[in-house]
This record gives structure tokens, C-alpha cells and sequence, in this order.
């Protein structure tokens, strides 16, 4: 088993999953064995001491990133709250008729060092991310214009998480300085606020105010927060491990042959996809929140059940929320608010209307946040792309509303019709679909063609059991998929009428309870896609 | 205290019973011993198996870059050398190790070849401890053998007798160009790395089929994908350093004569059945120069390889002719 080799930074890949074997067989039993004996006082720092080691084994030295991550915003906090502080002392010692001009004074000093703050952290993350993107850009264009210059494509190596913790730092910072919260003086507990292990690869991006508190007054495990952790924990194995990872090669097949295929298969290749990005993803955050929930941490949910989503906007707000909620709190309210805006839609209510006044200036923030949605994935035309058809959707969405609801009252249409609703979210599902199929496609030119072929040649002449069977499909695959499929969605209705099957399996007798359990363990034993003829995939939302 | 007792209490029992389950699953999912079963998702290369006993004289060991490029039938065709490929698709040692001591049971090899792309894969904490619970715990290794259940329940599952005129091979008679050959072409003097835990597979192979009277070789099959000067670099030093004999189809190119806008399956990674022709006539070539190898042909003994070498010469010659015309059509002739 050769564990000597995990005592070497970054040595520890497989922990990247928290699925792995590594993970919940020695690496969150050690924790919890450790973490349970240890004294109370001594519970955050270790779990701090652990987190550390968890990023240290999965990213080696890189692990500096994060620590200067963690030293810049305590002491950039700790700068901004210490300019309020000599604000309020000098301003009270001002006459009445001064006090204004000094305190525009300091808050334009907060202004300065909380741009310092986030210039040096998302430029670190553009450097670091996108400047191969910028240079093979600027090349192709200076080919373009016959200039002789080919700049050198630089490569860093990132730690994995960044994308993540760099938007859980600027969201402390913004928060600090727009006095929502208090600047920690505890670099401890910031620290562990900014590095809790099980969600550094993935999220969710957590605000300060969520979760520092609580992991900081983590107390002992108490057994039902164990077995509802556990439970949890499981059932994201099942997604990941018989839905997701079982439709991994498939996917593969279809979008990294780029156009072999007819439309109907194309199609059916983005309807896997996204089912798979779905599983995988919400699947890890299962196993962030479950993980969290053993130690007595309420972690903000990141999915909220998208696929019953009636809108595009909608969607967004139930798909990977932690991300959106960033992207309006940090961007859309603030260019909204910005005086600019503000006069432009005062000047276009009066022209325009209240619901088409507005619009514009929102129309320029969801502008930004979209751009920069797309950007956030990574570093390549077809995320952009990705960006911007969601921009668009939202935007005609948003136009079309006024129309919509006038042609239902003439038409008598009640939009809480069951019919009218189930075509609602077919639509954004297909939208979804299509999007989905340009995020996966390799580059934005491959996916025009994967999209062009979908449309043009959409027919299902050439798919046959043995052509499933050659793209890593046979027909068991699917039937598994799809049960499995059906016990996410019966699950997910339940959890959408409000009802939290865990807690209610919980006051049943134990043989229902333990033979249901033992029921998915043999379940993900026997179906899950591992083992020879299989890949392990690592999580899909990690190298975003 | 009493409380976390019984819950102690509780969760031991609990685990318990999941390990009793998992006995009893893995009584229902292990095959019968020897049989292609044994190995749920590579019954090419555990029909081996199905050999008759002491009858293979050479096993070829590694990942699908062999079974791509060399036909046992084809060695048999041209020099009566009864051999067989014991390749699955991205192999790791562990498992070349695995299949090589059951391949033992029944067989008595002279010589052992190991393809050298798998000693390049690296492989996690995960997979050696997945394997030692596969050990005790088979479920987890034949837990895919639900498939073959759900066969028999539907009354579909068929013997797969066709694997054994292969014996391992695996043709494919797609032809898709190789596109970057530059790193195929350029010439290194560096070395890639190979994996610790890598060659103490290794070392200990080679202490297998020595105990067991077998010469162990390296080979490396002709990819553009997954082999580069660094890769041969590597190896050479590595079996100068052990002592074994190394044989690298990568360098004799002229003499060969595969040809990468015709020969690969997959641009360039694995060959197809054209370029597997020319690589399985040199290797066979080779083996023929070899002592203690004999020429079966003919013998009583080996008449169904005879009679298998008829079934594959029909099935290639049949698979050949339709990827030409299709090739062909598409290109215009």
C-alpha cells in the first residue's frame, strides 16, 4: 500500500474525490477517530491541522497559494476595519459641517485598499488561468495582421480549489468593507473558514457569515448528525459512481470524435452529458454537505432540484447557487446601484416604462455577470459562448415576460396549469441541454459543428444495441442509469414538496431503516462503474 | 459513556452485517475458477482459460496496445508457434501480475512478453487497496457480472466461444490516419519516469516467470500516442539494469513498415488489423528465432488451432475486405 508515499506533498490525487477510497476509508475515519477523542477547546484546530494536510496532500507546495491567500485578507480586513475605526473616532470629534467631507475621505481610503484586495486576487486567478488563453489570442491575432511576433505561451501550475477559495476571499474582503461583517482578528478561524477540506475542491463558495462561526464552535459528533452525514454521503456516491461515472465513457466517445455521429446520437450524447455534469457535481456536494453535517456544520446547499426549473433564470438559481448568489451579490447589485445606472434607468422608466426601464441598465449587469460566469469556467472561447447563451436566454426571457402574460390572459392560460408548467421546464430543460452541449464540446468551433449536425441530421437511423455497445453504452448501462435515474427524481419530488426523506426514514423501526441502508451500500457495491474497464473520473467541477 | 457505547455497539453490528453481506454476494458473484468468467469485463483475455493445458508456449502480458497489435493466429499461420495475448485494456501491474500467475495454473509458458506501455501508468493508493479488498472481498472485482445474471435470467446469454480463435487478439478494421507524428519523431535523450511501485511489479514478475522456468521480455508495440524516445530511453535503462531483454518495435521502422495513414485504428494510438499484420510478422519472426519454441503445426495435439486458423482467416479476410471498400469509397477510388 506503499503509505509512506502519502507523507509526500501532492501525492494524494485520489483524494480529489471524495469518493476515493483514500478519502472515506482512511482519510475522514482518521479525522473523525482523531477529531472525537481530542478535547473540545482542540476540535477546530485540528480540523484545521486536517484541512491543511487534505490540500497539502492534493496540491503539494501550491498550498502557499492559499496560505497568502488567507494572510492577505486577514490583514487587508483587518486595514479596512481599522480605517472605520479612526472614521468614527475623527468624525466625532468634527463639527457637524466637516463631518461628511472627512468621512468621504476615509470611506474613499476603504474603497482604495478593498480594490487592492481584489486586484490582487482575481489578477492572481487571471495570471494564473487565463493568461495562456490571452497570449494564444493575441498571437492568432498578430498572425492575422501579418506582425512577426509570436509572444510565449506561459503555463502555471494551479493548485486545485482556486477558482473557488479566490471567490470565498473577495467575498470576505467586499463583505468586510461593506461592514456586513466584522474583520477577523482570528486568522485561525479565518483560516479554516477559507480551507475546510471537504469543500475546498469544489465549493460551495461560502459566504463568512455562513459557515466561520460554525466551524469555529464545532463541538463533539453527535451520532445523528453521523448517520444522516453518512446517508447523505451515499446517496452523492450513487449519483457519482452509478449514474455519472457510468456515463463517462459514452460521453467521451461521442463528443471527443468530434461529428462521426448522426443528430440523434449527438443529442442523446448532450442529454448524457448533462445528466452526468448533474450527478457529478450535485453528487460531490452531497458528500461536502454530508461530510460537513458529521461534524455539526450546516453547509449552504449548492442545488436545489434545477431540472424543475420553469425558467433560465430560474435554473441559475437552483444550479451551483453558490456561484450565482456571488456573481449578483459582487457584481450584478453593484453595477446596478451605480450611480450611472441608477440615472440611466430613472431616464429609461420615463421613456419606457417600468418594466422595460429597468431592463436596460440590468440588461448591462447580467451583461457582466454572464461574461464573467462563462469566464469562470475556464479559459476558452466555447465557456464564453456558454456565458453569452445564457445571457441572451435570460435577457429574451426577461423581454418576452410582458407579452407572455398578456397573450395567457387572452388565451385564458393559467400559468400554474400543471401542463403549462410541465412545457415550461421541458423548454428550459432543452435549452439547458443545448448549452450544456457547447460547455462540453472541445472548443467553441467543435460544438458549432456538434450543434450544426444535432440540427441538421437529427435522426436515429444508425443507433442500434451494437453501436451503443461500441460506445461504451450496452443496453444493461442504460437500463441501470435510467432506475437509478428514477430513484434521484422520486427522491428530488419528494424533497421539492418539502419532504426530507433522510429525516422521515429516520423515525421508522431499524430493520426498515438499516435494510434500506444496506440496500444502497450493496447497491452502489454492485452497479457502481469502478474496477477493470473502467476510468476513475475525478470531479468534473474541480479543474473549473 | 453509555450512550456512545451503544452506539459503538450499534455501528459494529452494523458493519458487521454489511461485511457477512458482502461474503455472501461474493459467494454468489465469483466464477467457477478457470473459466472466462474470471474477469467479468476481459473474457478476451482470460479465455485463456479455455487452452488446453500446457499447450501456450508464449504469453504476451500488458494493455490494449497488444492485443491491438499482435494475433497469436497469425504467429501460428507463419511459424506454429502457439501463443496467446493476455492484454486488457489499460492494464496495470497489478493486474499483469494477476493474470499471469492464473495464466500459470494451466499453462507453462517459455516466454513472457510485457508490452512496456502499462510500467509508464501510474496507479493511486485507491487501486492497491481496491485490489486487496477485491482479494478478500471478490464482489468487488465481479461485481459487474450482474450483466452476465441478467443474460441468463433473459435467456440471451450466449457461450462466447469466437474469443478463442482469436486467442486474445483483438481486431479492428477502422482506419483513421495518425495526426501528430512529431513527438513519435523526435529524437531525446531524456527519460520518462517510471513509476516506483512500477518496477517492483516488475522485479517481481520477472522473479515469477523465473521461478517458473519462463523468460521474461519487454516489448514495445508501435503507437504514436503512446510512445516517444523518453519512453524507450527509460526503458532500455531500466532493463539493462534488471537484466531483461528488451525489444522495441518503435525502432526498426523501415523494417517493419507500418504505415501510419493506413496502419491505426484510432490516429495513431493503437494499429488496426493492417498494421497488426506487420507487427505480428515481425514479432513472430522474432519469437521464431528463439530457443525451446517449437512449430506445432500439423501435430494431433494442435489440430484445432488448425481448425481456428481457418474461422480467423475467414472472419479477417471478411473484415478486411469491407473496411478496403469502405476506405476506398470514401477516398474517392
Amino acid at each position: 500500500m506503499q503509505l509512506s508515499s502519502l507523507l509526500l506533498a501532492g501525492q494524494g490525487k485520489s483524494l480529489t474525490s471524495l469518493f476515493s477510497l483514500l478519502y472515506l476509508i482512511l482519510f475522514l475515519p482518521f479525522c473523525l477517530v482523531v477529531y472525537s477523542i481530542l478535547p473540545k477547546k482542540l476540535k477546530k484546530y485540528f480540523l484545521l491541522l486536517s484541512s491543511f494536510g487534505f490540500f497539502w496532500l492534493i496540491s503539494g507546495e501550491l498550498v502557499i497559494y492559499l496560505v497568502l491567500s488567507i494572510f492577505s485578507i486577514h490583514y487587508f480586513g483587518i486595514w479596512i476595519d481599522r480605517i472605520g475605526t479612526q472614521m468614527k473616532s475623527a468624525i466625532a470629534e468634527l463639527p457637524k459641517e466637516e463631518r461628511k467631507a472627512a468621512k468621504q475621505g476615509y470611506i474613499k481610503k476603504q474603497r482604495l485598499v478593498v480594490t487592492l484586495a481584489v486586484v490582487i486576487h482575481i489578477g492572481l486567478l487571471l495570471v494564473l488561468k487565463y493568461s495562456p488563453f490571452f497570449t494564444t489570442n493575441v498571437n492568432m491575432l498578430f498572425e492575422k495582421l501579418g506582425i512577426s511576433v509570436k509572444l510565449a505561451i506561459p503555463t502555471y501550475l494551479m493548485p486545485i480549489g482556486i477558482s473557488f477559495f479566490t471567490l470565498q476571499a473577495v467575498s470576505y474582503i467586499v463583505d468586510v468593507y461593506r461592514g456586513v461583517i466584522k474583520a477577523d482578528d482570528n486568522i485561525f478561524r479565518l483560516a479554516l473558514f477559507m480551507s475546510f477540506f471537504p469543500q475546498i475542491i469544489e465549493g460551495p463558495i461560502c459566504r463568512y457569515s455562513q459557515t466561520a462561526e460554525q466551524l469555529w464552535n464545532v463541538g463533539p459528533i453527535k451520532y445523528e448528525n453521523l448517520t444522516l452525514g453518512i446517508q447523505r454521503i451515499l446517496y452523492g456516491m450513487m449519483k457519482k459512481i452509478i449514474i455519472a461515472d457510468r456515463l463517462n465513457l459514452f460521453v467521451q466517445n461521442i463528443f471527443d470524435k468530434n461529428a462521426e455521429y448522426e443528430g440523434g446520437l449527438i443529442a442523446i450524447g448532450a442529454v448524457c452529458y448533462t445528466i452526468q455534469l448533474y450527478m457529478d457535481f450535485s453528487g460531490a456536494m452531497d458528500a461536502v454537505v454530508g461530510t460537513a453535517q458529521i461534524f455539526g456544520v450546516k453547509m449552504p446547499e449548492n442545488f436545489e432540484r434545477p431540472f424543475f426549473s420553469r425558467t433560465i433564470s430560474e435554473f441559475w438559481k437552483r444550479w451551483h447557487i453558490s456561484l450565482g448568489a456571488f456573481f449578483k451579490d459582487y457584481i450584478f447589485y453593484p453595477v446596478t446601484s451605480a450611480k450611472k445606472m441608477k440615472k440611466l434607468t430613472s431616464n429609461a422608466r420615463k421613456k419606457i416604462g417600468n418594466h422595460y426601464g429597468p431592463l436596460i441598465a440590468g440588461s448591462i449587469a447580467l451583461f457582466c455577470v454572464w461574461f464573467c460566469n462563462g469566464l469562470w469556467h475556464g479559459s476558452a472561447w466555447s465557456f464564453i459562448f456558454f456565458g453569452m447563451y445564457h445571457f441572451v436566454l435570460i435577457l429574451i426571457g426577461n423581454m418576452l415576460e410582458p407579452i407572455v402574460q398578456t397573450v395567457n390572459k387572452k388565451l385564458h392560460i393559467d400559468p400554474q396549469w400543471f401542463v403549462y408548467r410541465l412545457m415550461q421546464i421541458l423548454r428550459t430543460t432543452v435549452l439547458v441541454i443545448i448549452g450544456e452541449l457547447f460547455f462540453r464540446a472541445r472548443g467553441l468551433k467543435a460544438g458549432m459543428s456538434l450543434f450544426g449536425k444535432m440540427v441538421s441530421d437529427f435522426s436515429f437511423t444508425t443507433v442500434n444495441t451494437d453501436l451503443l455497445k461500441e460506445l461504451n453504452a450496452d443496453i444493461y448501462d442504460l437500463a441501470i442509469v435510467g432506475i437509478t435515474l428514477v430513484i434521484v427524481f422520486v427522491i428530488s419530488l419528494l424533497n421539492e414538496k418539502g419532504i426530507c426523506v433522510r429525516e422521515a426514514l429516520s423515525k421508522k423501526n431499524i430493520a426498515l431503516r438499516w435494510g434500506l441502508l444496506y440496500l444502497l451500500v450493496l447497491y452502489i457495491i454492485v452497479f457502481g462503474a469502478y474496477g477493470l474497464g473502467y476510468q476513475a473520473v475525478d470531479p468534473m467541477y474541480a479543474k473549473f | 459513556m453509555q450512550t456512545f457505547l451503544k452506539h459503538t455497539l450499534k455501528a459494529a453490528v452494523f458493519m458487521g452485517g454489511l461485511v457477512l453481506l458482502l461474503f455472501l454476494l461474493s459467494k454468489v458473484f465469483i466464477p467457477a475458477d478457470g473459466t472466462i468468467d474470471d474477469g467479468v469485463n476481459t473474457v478476451n483475455a482470460n479465455s485463456i482459460y479455455k487452452e488446453r493445458e500446457q499447450s501456450v508456449e508464449v504469453i504476451f502480458l500488458g494493455d490494449s496496445e497488444i492485443y491491438a497489435a499482435v494475433s497469436p493466429m497469425q504467429i501460428w499461420q507463419e511459424y506454429g508457434i502457439p501463443t496467446y495475448c493476455c492484454s486488457t485494456s489499460a492494464q496495470k501491474l497489478w493486474y499483469s501480475e494477476d493474470i499471469l500467475r492464473k495464466a500459470f495454473k494451466n499453462q507453462s509458458p517459455k516466454i513472457v512478453l510485457m508490452e512496456t506501455n502499462a510500467l509508464f501508468r501510474k496507479f493511486n493508493f485507491d487501486d492497491s487497496l481496491m485490489h486487496k479488498v477485491e482479494n478478500v472481498l471478490p464482489v468487488f472485482q465481479y461485481h459487474n457480472r450482474w450483466k452476465v445474471f441478467a443474460d441468463e435470467a433473459l435467456g440471451v446469454r450466449e457461450e462466447n466461444n469466437s474469443t478463442t480463435a482469436y486467442k486474445g487478439y483483438y481486431p479492428s478494421y477502422k482506419i483513421k490516419p495518425a495526426m501528430y507524428l512529431s513527438r513519435y519523431n523526435e529524437k531525446s535523450d531524456q527519460l520518462t519516469e517510471i513509476p516506483n511501485r512500477n518496477r517492483s511489479y516488475l522485479k517481481s514478475i520477472k522473479k515469477y516467470c523465473e521461478d517458473n522456468g519462463a523468460q521474461l521480455i519487454l516489448f514495445s508495440t508501435p503507437s504514436t500516442v503512446n510512445w516517444y524516445y523518453a519512453k524507450h530511453n527509460a526503458i532500455t535503462k531500466l532493463a539493462k539494469e534488471i537484466g531483461i531483454e528488451y525489444l522495441d518495435m518503435n525502432i526498426p521502422r523501415d523494417e517493419i513498415g507500418i504505415d501510419w495513414s493506413m496502419d491505426s485504428r484510432d490516429t495513431g494510438d493503437h494499429l488496426n488489423h493492417f498494421g497488426a499484420i506487420k507487427a505480428t510478422a515481425y514479432i513472430g519472426k522474432y519469437l521464431s528465432g528463439k530457443d525451446g519454441l517449437n512449430d506445432h503445426r500439423g501435430e494431433a495435439e494442435y489440430s484445432d488451432w488448425d481448425k481456428e486458423l481457418e474461422v480467423y482467416l475467414a472472419k479477417t479476410e471478411k473484415g478486411m475486405k469491407k473496411a478496403l471498400k469502405k476506405y476506398n469509397a470514401a477516398a474517392g477510388k
